[in-house]
């Protein structure tokens, strides 16, 4: 794994502005970066992030069958009473699950860690399956790559596959909404990508504002602006906020299919890595974790604490082994927190790579890099794309 | 090779792209995996989806992947009350009582399913009363009484994006 700069497509903006991708740039930050690539041979890529990804999907795969039938590890996972029986419904019926994405540390040698899951509403997937896809290809084309270069990025076939599965076996009540927050460009333009990979797959699709949904007088059909009912609802809206929502205990009367199904509220949650960890010490790329009772107690150097529900980097508090201590600010500061056990992410010339690993369907599909000029991945990181040249 | 043959964009491109890689080459599509459910060991050997003896050794498996305690009382903290049992006679290790076991489709025939697996399935009567779900088609259209019910976190809490 090599971290190699490379010249920018000089129309490489034009192109991402054609084909959708309008977050390229957020808050006058660069958000796509295409002036280095990471490099990697086909054994890291097989051996040590495709292989573990399957394994450790499986792994979480089989701990949600575990934890949907005890509503004792429902609790510890701090998942709202109300939504138990709900929850056990959709694993029960096997509600289809779309993607998901696990977020390593890795170096070139030895195990990939896994830092964690993310279940429910994954990002940085258009950038991942579509225009790094394209860069690789471009790069091909123009010599500024070798010849035989590949990418580890099957990414949107699986996705078409997996909503082209959806049709046949008409797993879903379509149409199929797809919502996203408003204010939001690059939710926005995930969810947009999204749909179009079900278009293509051939399934009947909508879209709306997470905010516009409406509920019916019996409470429990959802509606869209005309008053047509929404039978199923794609939502790039993390579960855990709908269950504390208005219309959120209205979800159980099972009037509206999810999709992240409602079982992914297990995986979508910190505390499932305290949980893997219980059942599988030591494993090469798990980091020992344990849920954190006492989330004002000092943390021992060589400890990371993290809000169950904390997304891109929020509240993260770190102690490294020499006890430096580092902390990020945001919204997560009360509720339940697991502790993990500190690893470093590397560094290639000033920047910590992150290797996001997808699984759509239940197959490990592909893998994209974030990286930022700290140790602590925040929404303020950059996609760097990768290749397969040896 | 490891990346797609082709890509498109219909709806989300300024025009339809289809795009085609410099190197074709096949790849096999997943298979879709079902898992059935057992109550006991006996009811799998009475179904005849697996061969008797993949029941017993997906049996003998669930059973090896319960979680093991060294007091009932910890075990109970964990299962809830009157949930666990001891798992060998010897009163050394208690487990959570298991109500039976799920097996994927296929299960001895390719002894690794990789699309599912076998999982032990936790209190007694937990597959017995498990109701069958029954899902109405929903109505083209409903009466709106209510909007805007969804949505009010993500401005308590900007950046929520994983």
């Amino acid at each position: 794994m090599r971290r190699i700069a490379i010249a920018s497509r000089p129309d490489w903006r034009a192109k991402a502005e054609a084909l959708g991708f309008r977050f390229h740039t957020i808050d006058g930050a660069p958000y796509w970066d295409e002036s280095a690539y990471y490099a990697f041979t086909l054994r890291q890529v097989e051996d040590d992030i495709e292989a573990p990804t399957q394994d450790l999907h499986d792994m979480a795969m089989s701990l949600v069958d575990e934890v949907v039938r005890s509503e004792a590890l429902m609790a510890r996972l701090a998942i709202p009473a109300t939504y138990w029986d709900w929850i056990a419904r959709s694993w029960q019926r096997r509600d289809r699950h779309l993607y998901g994405r696990m977020d390593f540390a890795y170096d070139g040698t030895g195990p990939a860690k896994l830092f964690e899951f993310n279940y429910d509403t994954p990002t940085a997937l258009y950038e991942a399956a579509f225009f790094q896809w394209l860069w690789l290809e471009d790069g091909i084309a123009d010599g500024r790559l070798p010849s035989g270069a590949d990418q580890y990025n099957a990414i949107q076939d699986a996705l078409v596959e997996a909503f082209g599965a959806m049709a046949r076996d008409a797993a879903l009540p379509t149409p199929l909404y797809f919502a996203s927050v408003a204010a939001s460009e690059e939710d926005r333009g995930t969810v947009q990508y999204l749909r179009d990979c079900a278009i293509q797959a051939g399934l009947r699709t909508e879209s709306i504002a997470i905010e516009d949904i409406g509920l019916d007088v019996s409470g429990r059909w959802f509606t869209d602006l005309d008053d047509r009912v929404i039978p199923s609802l794609f939502k790039l809206y993390p579960l855990e906020f709908m269950f504390e929502e208005r219309f959120g205990p209205a979800l159980v009367n099972d009037g509206l299919r999810l999709l992240e199904p409602a079982w992914k509220a297990v995986l979508s949650n910190k505390g499932i890595l305290a949980l893997l960890w219980e059942r599988h010490a030591g494993h090469p790329n798990l980091l020992e974790c344990h849920i954190d009772t006492d989330r004002q107690a000092p943390l021992a150097p060589g400890w990371v604490r993290k809000p169950f529900f904390s997304r891109e980097g929020a509240n993260i508090e770190a102690v490294d082994t020499q006890g430096r201590a580092t902390r990020t600010d945001g919204p997560y500061a009360d509720g339940p927190a697991v502790r993990q056990a500190w690893h470093p992410l590397p560094v290639f010339d000033g920047g910590y790579p992150l290797i996001g690993s997808w699984v759509v369907g239940d197959r490990a599909c592909g893998m994209g890099l974030r990286e930022d000029s700290t140790a602590i991945t925040l929404d303020t990181s950059r996609f760097v794309p990768h290749a397969i040249v040896e | 090779m490891k990346r797609s043959r082709s890509l498109r964009l219909t709806a989300m491109a300024i025009a339809p792209v289809v795009l085609t890689a410099c190197q074709p080459d096949m790849v096999d599509p997943p298979p879709q995996i079902a898992q059935f459910d057992y109550p006991s060991l006996q009811s799998c050997l009475d179904a005849d989806d697996i061969a008797d003896g993949d029941c017993r050794d997906a049996f003998q498996q669930a059973r090896a992947m319960a979680p093991r305690y060294l007091s009932e009382a910890e075990c109970e903290r964990m299962y809830g009350d009157d949930a666990c049992e001891d798992y060998d006679g010897t009163r050394t290790y208690f487990m959570p009582i298991l109500g039976g076991y799920s097996v994927p489709y296929g299960y001895g025939t390719s002894r690794r399913s990789q699309y599912g697996s076998i999982a032990p399935i936790y209190g007694r009567n937990t597959l017995t009363t498990r109701k069958a779900v029954s899902v109405d088609p929903p109505p083209a259209r409903a009466a709106t009484a209510s909007r805007s019910g969804f949505g009010s976190s993500s401005s308590a809490r900007s950046g929520w994006g994983g």
